[in-house]
């Protein structure tokens, strides 16, 4: 039986294993895109490449078989440097949003897509649940929030913006109604966490802290909670949907201290004697350090939720004792700003149309499952447990290092249960190899060579007729969403929640 | 909508046939394409279908294939199709510009490869293999020399006048030959071809026939002469040799009377008749052209050019009838062969021949064992020739010990680097002696399978090598039983389809096997899992046509000439700015200068010599300060270069060394299979950062991420195509810096990369306005009597400016950004 030696560790495996077995064996962890069991190595995105040490050579571990006596290096610093550049070229090319670029715009990071989809599918429970969660106060904020989200809609792109902020609203009427799992918290830490202000901030910050299972206590100098949006007008804002809003703040489990202003540093030393950490959310009362956060309020309500729901998170890593450091930078892939060609390009070739239903009237009486039917899905099927996101995100990967010259590719093509997006492709060929191994009639075929290499369906079939049995394994195989079923996101993380997911 | 109109019905019926014809399993699918193509000239979609339906081939495979291969065409297209050479030599002799006034002149729409009236299509090829003739084409199967851009619209009035002959019948003439002592050897490979032999030769042949002579016309291997072509050699008793170079078809029959005279006096008169008509009425001139075209083996030129060379792989060079195999018996061929299966040579299959028969089989245990060959060949020091120069001997010996009775020979005639050709002239000109290679390295190995996979762009070395093969199959020396001795050797030949990365072995066997010619990971080395999984020895042409010559002289005498590391002779093709290009082969250890200055003659054009450029896209450019660097696979690499298969071009002072590098890297990205991240998109990226320099768009950042960025190609790449494509550029940031950063700077020191240069108007300037009138694109403000002024955003560079105006007030050239604004201020 060979032995290797992996970072100085030694391990016997059987003939015939490969490199990147015997590390994982060790558990060591070698990154890799293009691997899938079952199906012969790829050798297409060279990111498990080991260094030999007999050699000096980078040698890719999922093909390379050990040999005894071989000795090989899988995180030295140069061999991480040479990783983390071939991801900067697949990145170079790579088109796509990891998150819906209205996502990305909302101040308060509501996960927009995810509502428009159970809206369509009629599951306003779940709707519900995403708006409350990414907003608090949906309703509130369906009067008052200037909706910047609506701007970089790519729907534009075919006929006009998406209404996201009625849709929130129209949501927000179920959330206010009695919804068992809305108001579900996790069974109590026995921590407690005092918030000075009740305005939207504070709020925001008490519903995280509540939703993580801490005990919260809402200091509020005025007799109710609310802060400015109190002194709205009745048409900006009818009373009666911020009260509804607070109301269920208070079901959730919050306790509010009505009329107790916090001054001086008496007060302030009573509560952080008698409470495990403190928010300040509101101006002056103290400055952040040790147990002590802030959540800084804003004119824009709903950066100011944000703001909130950030200080949220901020102050339960201190409860869980994780190391409060910044936020780990998530990879992000962004197409960004289009070009009016590049939008005319995306609507021409975007098979998928035809299923968009156009837009419909604004207002109360806006069909709602309509509306959000128009969604394009602009976030990524595999946001969550996409390979490429992941290492970019573990090796620091610059996104725009190399400038291009290429046209970038919007495609989507198919029309039926399976998509393809070339511009999110690696050509990596693990769907053409699949495919292959189950028979496939017609199956997927590499066309052209060298940079325009793509992967497409011999003489113009679809997708759906290529891939009859295999296209389970395609789309779980496939290290980005450039092959996903149109209707199955795929959620199994095989990383830590990102912080969309909140 | 040409294209619309050029689509082909498909009749299934003809497509059952090819397939009848070359088979049904999936190591077909090439030659099935090939011949469907050169049946639609197009790869029609019904037609892959009827195929898929037919075979065993998947419609995955045949799509996939049909698309990797650069011969093969999915688009219909127009009736002739023009091949314009981008290999390297073309390159730096302005085949770029070529391709733009081709276009212009055929008014092609843009973004199109076809004419609106669907007669000629135009593509790129990535080297036609007639480096020291640059700039070259093909039109269907012409090939023009010399090809530049303001002979294109004479090169289409050419061809079309061709096509017309060609469709009225050519006239055939038919003369007695005896064989007197007297010959006239003319050479018809390729290049020579290309720089106009057939010509000649149809030329010579009618003033023989005038002359009722019955001199014998030989056509020869290669002159290696190829910056002298077209070449005639008179050989008659008594006489010796003349040399005749550069003859042009006006010149034959005054070169022919001046050797021989006419048989009887009437056809004497008619000749002398016929001469002085041309002459009067034909417009030639009565200059002595002979003299000046005369040159022998004395003259110093030729003597310079031939005395420092060595020929072992192109033996007889110039002398031998490649087409005939007893020709090659006579010059020692098959001596080799003879001494492995007999143990001695006493010039039996010679003798026998003569006789008209086989020569008695050799005795049991007379002959070589394989350990014998194998030693033989080690002891020689030889090293392959493809450009990795691995030992031969140590790779005859894996195959050999490698288990498994069905074992594969291979012959990698798939010669891609844009700037190399001597594999095509090996194999036009010395066919028997590859095939002679391939069967005593057979013998040692135990192999009696082989293939021979050359390019698609040699046609002319193709079909050489498949009559080679059958004159060999009926003397009994290939195929079953060779010489009753029980060993065998069958031998195919497989076209490639166009694709450079096929000259990588593992890419080559996965063409040979009908899938897409990208290349897998070593180990397992072919030598123990090659085609189909046995073990194949794959081997270069040039190190095959070397083998002979070891057998038949002693491991010693190869082994005398050379380095220390590096034994023998190597076979480079010289071209770019040399005076004399062509074909050389030299002893290993030769330095740079004693190649340019000695037998290249030094630059052309009085110009400076500034680099040579080494092993073609995966080797590097040697600056001329390093002139004494000699000709060693180790001490080449270490000057950055590589022996590579054998491309020699030369830089003069007017060549920019960056765009020199954009070149190498746009070739080696379009040839890039497309398999692993780093080659693909890495020179990509390279690439668009050479791009950016040479037009002056360049970042200060560049210069890093270039090097940072070709360390991990170079690094990380899964074959050698990726593995050695950074090269050019590490070599050249090493070298010449200082013009990266020039380019950096807007300036380019060569004055080549055309956004550099710009056009301005000095003092000397009287308003004329004739420059103005002269611009194409109205890029210059003129008021009379006022001094005029360029626009260089809309400028094309086309010089027309510079050359209208009768005051010498416009200046062009590269300037740096402040030497631009202080012209700008003044």
């Amino acid at each position: 039986m060979p032995k290797i030696v992996i970072n100085n560790h030694e391990i016997e495996v059987a003939p015939g294993t490969s490199v990147l077995h015997a590390a994982r064996q060790l558990e060591i962890e070698v990154p890799t895109l293009c691997y899938w069991e079952g199906v012969r190595p790829m050798n297409s995105c060279m990111l498990c490449v080991v260094r030999d040490l007999r050699t000096g050579q980078l040698v890719p571990s999922c093909s390379t078989i050990v040999q005894d006596g071989m000795r090989v290096e899988t995180d030295a610093g140069d061999v991480c440097a040479s990783r983390k550049e071939v991801l900067e070229l697949i990145i170079s090319e790579h088109i796509g949003d990891c998150e819906a670029p209205c996502t990305h715009t909302c101040p308060a990071s509501m996960n927009i897509p995810v509502m428009m989809r159970q809206i369509y599918e009629g599951d306003l429970d779940g709707a519900a649940y995403t708006v409350t969660n990414g907003l608090v106060f949906p309703g509130t904020l369906g009067h008052v929030c200037p909706a910047p989200c609506e701007n970089p809609c790519r729907r534009k792109a075919y006929d006009e913006t998406m209404k996201i902020r009625t849709l929130h609203r129209n949501v927000s009427e179920r959330a206010r109604k009695e919804n068992p799992e809305l108001l579900e918290c996790p069974p109590d830490t026995g921590r407690r966490i005092a918030i000075i202000g009740g305005g939207c901030t504070g709020m925001a910050a008490a519903w995280v802290l509540r939703k993580k299972g801490h005990g919260v206590v809402i200091f509020e100098k005025e007799e109710k909670a609310g802060g400015k949006l109190r002194k709205l007008k009745d048409e900006e804002l009818p009373k009666h949907v911020l009260d509804a809003e607070i109301e269920s703040v208070t079901r959730l489990g919050v306790d509010f201290r009505y009329k107790s202003e916090i001054n001086g540093n008496g007060d302030l030393d009573a509560i952080l004697q008698e409470f495990d950490a403190v928010i300040v959310a509101c101006n002056g009362v103290a400055k952040p350090g040790g147990k002590i956060f802030e959540a800084k309020e804003h004119k824009l309500t709903v950066k100011a939720v944000g703001n909130g729901k950030t200080a949220g998170v901020w102050a339960d890593k201190y409860l869980s004792s994780i190391t409060v450091t910044k936020e780990p930078e998530f990879f992000e892939s962004k197409i960004g700003k289009m070009q009016r060609a590049e939008m005319e390009n995306m609507r021409e070739h975007n098979e998928n149309k035809e299923s968009l239903p156009v837009s419909t009237i604004d207002g109360p009486l806006l069909d709602s499952r309509v509306e959000a039917g128009r969604c394009l899905h602009c976030d990524c099927r595999k946001r969550v447990s996409c390979g490429l996101r992941k290492w970019a995100t573990d090796y620091g990967a610059e996104k725009k290092k190399y400038l291009t010259t290429e046209e970038r590719d919007f495609r989507i093509i198919g029309r039926g249960n399976i998509l393809f997006e070339p511009g999110k492709c690696i050509r990596c060929g693990l769907c053409v190899a699949i495919a292959e191994k189950h028979g496939e009639d017609i199956g997927l075929a590499m066309i052209g060579r060298g940079f325009d290499l793509e992967i497409r369906v011999p003489f113009d079939h679809s997708f759906d007729d290529a891939l009859v049995k295999s296209a389970a394994e395609c789309v779980a195989a496939c290290p980005t969403a450039a092959i996903a079923f149109r209707n199955k996101e795929d959620l199994e993380a095989c990383h830590t929640t990102t912080w969309i997911e909140l | 909508m040409a294209e619309a109109l050029l689509a082909t019905e498909v009749d299934s019926a003809e497509i059952d046939r090819i397939v009848e014809t070359h088979g049904r399993g999936p190591e077909a699918v090439i030659p099935i394409l090939q011949a469907i193509q050169s049946r639609y000239r197009y790869l029609p979609t019904p037609a892959l279908m009827r195929v898929c339906e037919q075979t065993d081939i998947t419609p995955a495979s045949i799509e996939g294939v049909a698309t990797f291969y650069s011969q093969f065409r999915r688009d219909p297209v127009g009736k002739h199709v023009i091949s314009l050479c981008d290999g390297t030599a073309c390159h730096v002799k302005g085949a770029e510009d070529v391709h733009e006034a081709m276009s212009t002149e055929l008014r092609m729409a843009k973004g199109r490869d076809t004419d609106p009236k669907g007669e000629f299509t135009i593509r790129k090829v990535a080297c036609l293999g007639c480096c020291s003739l640059a700039p070259a084409m093909q039109i269907d199967g012409v090939t023009y020399a010399h090809a530049g851009a303001d002979s294109v619209p004479s090169i289409l009035r050419d061809f079309k006048k061709r096509e017309i002959a060609e469709g009225n019948g050519k006239t055939e003439l038919h003369r007695k030959v005896r064989d007197n002592g007297a010959e006239i050897r003319i050479g018809l490979d390729s290049c020579c071809v290309a720089g106009g032999t057939d010509r000649i030769e149809v030329e010579i042949e009618r003033a023989l026939a005038e002359l009722a002579s019955d001199v014998p016309v030989k056509h020869v291997s290669c002159v290696h002469m190829c910056h002298q072509v077209p070449v005639i050699e008179i050989i008659k008793e008594g006489e010796g040799s003349s040399l005749y170079v550069k003859v042009r078809e006006e010149d034959v029959s005054q070169i022919i009377a001046r050797h021989f005279k006419p048989k009887n006096v009437i056809s004497g008169l008619r000749a002398s008749v016929l001469r002085w008509t041309e002459h009067v009425y034909g417009g030639v001139g009565s200059r002595d052209i002979v003299e000046r075209h005369e040159g022998d083996l004395r003259d110093e030129r030729v003597a310079t050019f031939l005395g420092g060379q060595h020929h072992i792989a192109t033996e007889h060079r110039g002398a031998l009838d490649p087409a005939s195999l007893d020709e090659y018996l006579r010059k020692g061929g098959f001596h080799a062969l003879e001494k492995v299966l007999y143990g001695d040579y006493k010039g039996r299959i010679l003798l026998a021949r003569h006789k008209g028969g086989l020569p008695d089989p050799p005795p049991p245990g007379a002959g070589w064992t394989q350990q014998q060959i194998i030693d033989e060949i080690s002891a020689s020091g030889l090293r392959g020739r493809g450009g990795a120069g691995f030992p031969t001997g140590k790779k005859l010996q894996f195959v050999h010990d490698a288990p498994g009775d069905l074992k594969y020979i291979i012959c990698n005639g798939d010669e891609g680097d844009p700037g190399a050709f001597m594999d095509r002239m090996i194999l036009e000109s010395y066919s028997f002696r590859v095939l002679e290679g391939m069967l005593i390295e057979a013998f040692s190995v135990g192999a009696e399978e082989g293939y021979l996979y050359i390019r698609a762009e040699y046609p002319l070395a193709t079909k050489r090598i498949r009559q080679s093969i059958i004159d060999c199959e009926q003397a009994g020396l290939l195929g079953d039983n060779i010489l009753g001795s029980g060993r065998s050797l069958r031998l195919k030949v497989k076209e490639g389809a166009g694709a450079f990365v096929c000259g990588e072995e593992t890419a080559l066997i996965a063409s040979l096997e009908g899938r897409r010619g990208m290349p897998s990971i070593r180990p397992p080395y072919p030598a123990i899992q090659g085609l189909y999984g046995r073990p194949t020895l794959i081997n270069n042409v040039e190190t095959l046509s070397l083998i002979s010559w070891i057998v038949r002289n002693g491991a010693a005498e190869f082994a005398k000439l050379g380095t220390e590391r590096s034994k023998g002779t190597k076979v480079f093709s010289l071209a770019g700015k040399i005076r004399h290009g062509g074909l050389i082969e030299v002893p290993m250890g030769i330095t740079i200068n004693e190649i340019v200055e000695g037998i290249g003659g030094g630059i052309a054009d009085g110009r400076k010599f500034k680099a040579i450029l080494v092993g073609g896209p995966s080797g590097g450019c040697i600056p001329a300060s390093m002139g004494d660097t000699p000709v060693d696979y180790e001490a080449l690499a270490e000057a950055g270069a590589m022996m590579g298969s054998g491309g020699m071009v030369v830089l003069d002072d007017s060549d920019c060394i960056v765009e020199m590098c954009r070149y190498f890297l746009s070739f080696t990205q379009s040839e890039s299979c497309g398999k692993c991240a780093p080659c693909r998109i890495g020179t990509m990226r390279l690439r668009e950062m050479l791009t950016r320099l040479t037009e002056g768009k360049g970042r200060e950042c560049d210069l890093e991420y270039l090097e940072e960025l070709g360390k991990v190609v170079k690094a990380q790449s899964l074959c050698g195509l990726g593995k050695t494509a950074p090269n050019p550029v590490l070599t050249a940031l090493r070298y010449f810096r200082e013009e990266f950063e020039a380019h950096v700077k807007g300036f380019c020191p060569a004055g080549k990369c055309k956004p550099l240069i710009d056009y301005w108007v000095n003092d000397n300037c009287i308003g004329c306005t004739l420059c103005a009138q002269a611009c194409p694109v109205d890029c210059i403000d003129s008021q009379p009597f006022k001094m005029h002024y360029i626009h260089l955003d809309t400028c094309t560079r086309c010089d027309a400016c510079l050359v209208a105006c009768p005051v010498d007030a416009i200046k062009a050239g590269s300037r740096t950004k402040e030497e631009r604004e202080l012209c700008l201020k003044s």
